[in-house]
């Protein structure tokens, strides 16, 4: 089968780094798997605009289907006008020569959904915004997938998308290592749920040793946002960060997350608080088992159960003093939850590796 | 019928007259045409970008397939809302053909770009239509997009005319039709008195004159212009043309070659009979003919003596005065914006 997909060639983008995993899985299975956009010398993917051997094209739709990432100065280099900037004529090309049942929308930040508002986080600013993607979608095709396990719209399909690749495993070793906590990750609403951990970890801030932040815009809310979205996406307490001594550390390239990760006894896994309203995974959910590392996980146990195995919901962060005692004990004994780990590690080995999303994706497009 | 029209509209050039025209028309018959797009400053054109109303798409293309306005996600949105079978592209100016290279102009600058312009077409529609009697691809149908409306009219009297010719246009691949008038008027010019060419790029380089154009895209003789004592003024806005011509006895209808060669026809082929003037026809007879009907004929600037045809059009205008009714007559029963909506529509409905 070949799959072509529409997103931004953003290298460094997660749901780019899943659609060269889903490649590279492809060409293994006998498969092939290639973006839908002129070719682009130094790309580390595989472009293609030979519509005519495609049984399908996926549409990865997030938030930023308006702007070019990165601003406009990619434009007219990697981006041409027209959808992820793949130039208008291939826009046309690809309506025109691939048949509505040949298309899938995978949603992936929720947005096929109703104007929703919830902790503070939001999915659209209003509801003409949210009435214009769903009339988008519903355009395009009738098989819009969301990743998550509950979807809010009975039209609408569970397919996790991103996935788990054991070859991003680093043995777990606790022995001398350099930060008690660290979160990998830029601010966009998860200011609420980081401060959850904190305050965990307030009581306990000498047994914890060092702990950091690494990622944007955890020193000061950009002041070139305008209100209220600055506060409501990137509040953050600078002076609050100060006093319990978090160390705030610049974002890092893709390839450095999962290393850094290990250097921390514990990772925190904490999602915006749509994406928990919604119950959507990210990258990032299977990236933090593969670290040298214990997650945190900051999402209700019911979800964690169903993604990460039952084993899992022993690492649900508790509430209240719980918490403290929880972070403590696993800083204490940190090989006992490394079994755990494991556990986890071999439940998303056999259910959400690469390979596995990929069957069910192809399942998709042969319905 | 809702038709949305997607056309990069200048309103000092090709079909802002059109645009303008289709809409009222449309309107008095019970239909609506309004233009996809959401410029920022005001218009004289009612724009939306509310595609999911729209009955049909009508992609009217001329120098460019781009869209003048919209976002990344326009080109998506048109395409997947309005399916294929209600979706008409209409190729203006001649570019939905090989490349063409004739007489110094040319629809591509090279076969790649002639290419890309087909791919575009034919991934909108199965059905492109070209404004000529004669398209040269077999799946071209006609559609004379361009239409004639009858309230443009000026009432016909030809006294006390300032000038004796005025011709209104902007030089794009021009220079060779209007050097071959003025070269035909240049003995009788003390019978013709004043000329006036109204538009950009004749008494110096048109603001379009770079160097990847060929140069007979812009080419010009200001030298020429003022040893004949042509009067050369500024651009003016489309609904100022008809204004701007009735100012002179005659006003010649002229093409750049490419049009005469693929007998395209453009706005101006029905601007010019509505004005207070005698519209000059400088195309071959079979495609006055085809476009205007006998009462063409005699208004054919001739290849023999076509100088006698100048002076006769001073000793007679009442003559002309009388072949022009019935130019009129003729444009408002076969060019009507009305029969081009009716076309239109049955185009569509099919």
């Amino acid at each position: 089968m070949r799959l072509m997909f529409v997103y931004w060639r953003i290298g460094n983008a997660g749901s780019a780094q899943d659609i060269l995993q889903y490649a590279r899985v492809a060409k293994l299975l006998g498969h092939e798997v290639v973006m839908y956009a002129p070719d682009e010398p130094g790309s580390p993917f595989k472009c293609s605009l030979d519509l005519e051997s495609a049984d399908a094209v996926i549409f990865v739709f997030e938030w930023n289907l308006y702007l070019f990432p990165g601003g406009d100065k990619k434009k007219g280099g990697v981006y041409r006008d027209g959808l992820m900037g793949i130039g208008h004529l291939n826009v046309a090309k690809l309506f025109s020569r691939v048949p509505r049942n040949r298309r899938v929308i995978l949603d992936c930040d929720g947005m096929y959904n109703d104007a929703i508002r919830v902790g503070g986080d939001f999915n659209h600013l209003d509801a003409e915004a949210s009435r214009r993607r769903i009339e988008l979608c519903d355009s395009l095709s009738d098989k819009i997938f969301q990743p998550t396990y509950r979807p809010l719209r009975p039209n609408v399909r569970s397919f996790l998308f991103h996935a788990y690749d054991p070859a991003w495993e680093k043995p777990l070793e606790f022995d001398h290592k350099e930060y008690g906590l660290i979160y990998i990750g830029n601010n966009w609403f998860r200011w609420k749920a980081l401060h959850r951990v904190l305050r965990a970890i307030e009581p306990i801030r000498e047994q914890v040793g060092r702990a950091a932040l690494v990622g944007q815009d955890w020193a000061a809310m950009p002041w070139w946002v305008q209100p209220p979205l600055r506060e409501q996406a990137y509040f953050t307490d600078p002076d609050y960060l100060k006093r319990i001594r978090i160390e705030l550390r610049e974002p890092i390239p893709v390839e450095q997350v999962i290393p850094t990760m290990g250097t921390a006894v514990l990772n925190p896994v904490l999602i915006r608080p749509l994406f928990d309203h919604l119950g959507l995974v990210t990258c990032r959910t299977f990236e933090t088992p593969a670290a040298s590392t214990i997650p945190l996980f900051a999402q209700d146990a019911e979800y964690v159960g169903m993604i990460y195995g039952e084993r899992a919901t022993s690492l649900v962060l508790r509430d209240g003093e719980e918490a403290s005692e929880q972070i403590l004990d696993v800083l204490r004994r940190p090989q006992e939850y490394a079994r755990i780990v494991s556990d986890i590690r071999r439940h998303l080995s056999e259910k959400h590796s690469y390979a596995v999303r990929l069957q069910e994706l192809m399942g998709i497009v042969a319905e | 019928m809702r038709l949305m029209f997607i056309h990069h509209v200048l309103e000092d050039r090709g079909s802002a007259q059109d645009m303008l025209r289709y809409a009222r028309v449309a309107q008095s018959m019970g239909h609506e045409v309004v233009l996809f797009g959401s410029p920022e400053s005001p218009s004289a054109f009612q724009y939306t970008t509310d595609v999911s109303s729209a009955d049909a798409a009508i992609f009217i293309f001329e120098f460019t397939t781009e869209l003048q306005y919209g976002d990344l996600l326009a080109w998506t949105r048109l395409l997947s809302q309005i399916p294929r079978s209600r979706r008409v592209v209409i190729d203006c100016d001649g570019k939905y053909n090989d490349a063409i290279q004739i007489t110094g102009d040319m629809n591509h600058a090279s076969t790649d770009l002639s290419r890309q312009w087909l791919e575009i077409c034919d991934s909108i529609s199965d059905t492109i239509l070209q404004p000529t009697y004669h398209p040269v691809r077999s799946n071209v149908k006609s559609f004379f997009f361009h239409g004639y409306d009858p309230s443009w009219e000026v009432p016909l009297d030809f006294d006390h005319k300032k000038f004796g010719m005025v011709y209104v246009g902007n030089n794009w691949f021009r220079w060779r039709s209007l050097c071959g008038v003025l070269g035909i008027l240049e003995p009788v010019l003390q019978r013709v008195g004043r000329i006036a060419i109204v538009g950009n790029g004749w008494d110096r380089p048109a603001p379009w004159a770079k160097p990847i154009l060929p140069e007979d895209a812009y080419y010009t003789d200001p030298e020429y212009l003022r040893r004949l004592g042509v009067e050369v003024l500024p651009p003016i806005h489309f609904e100022e043309v008809i204004g701007w011509m009735s100012r002179g006895l005659f006003s010649p209808v002229i093409y750049r070659p490419l049009f005469d060669h693929l007998s395209l026809v453009t706005c101006r082929s029905f601007e010019t009979p509505a004005a207070n003037t005698i519209p000059l026809l400088c195309q071959e007879q079979q495609f006055v003919s085809d476009v205007y009907g006998a009462a063409g004929l005699e208004l054919v600037l001739p290849r023999e003596r076509p100088e006698d045809k100048i002076l006769d059009l001073f000793e007679r205008p009442q003559h002309y005065m009388n072949v022009v009714r019935e130019l009129r007559h003729v444009l408002n029963q076969r060019y009507s914006y009305a029969v081009r909506i009716r076309e239109l529509v049955q185009i569509v409905g099919d």
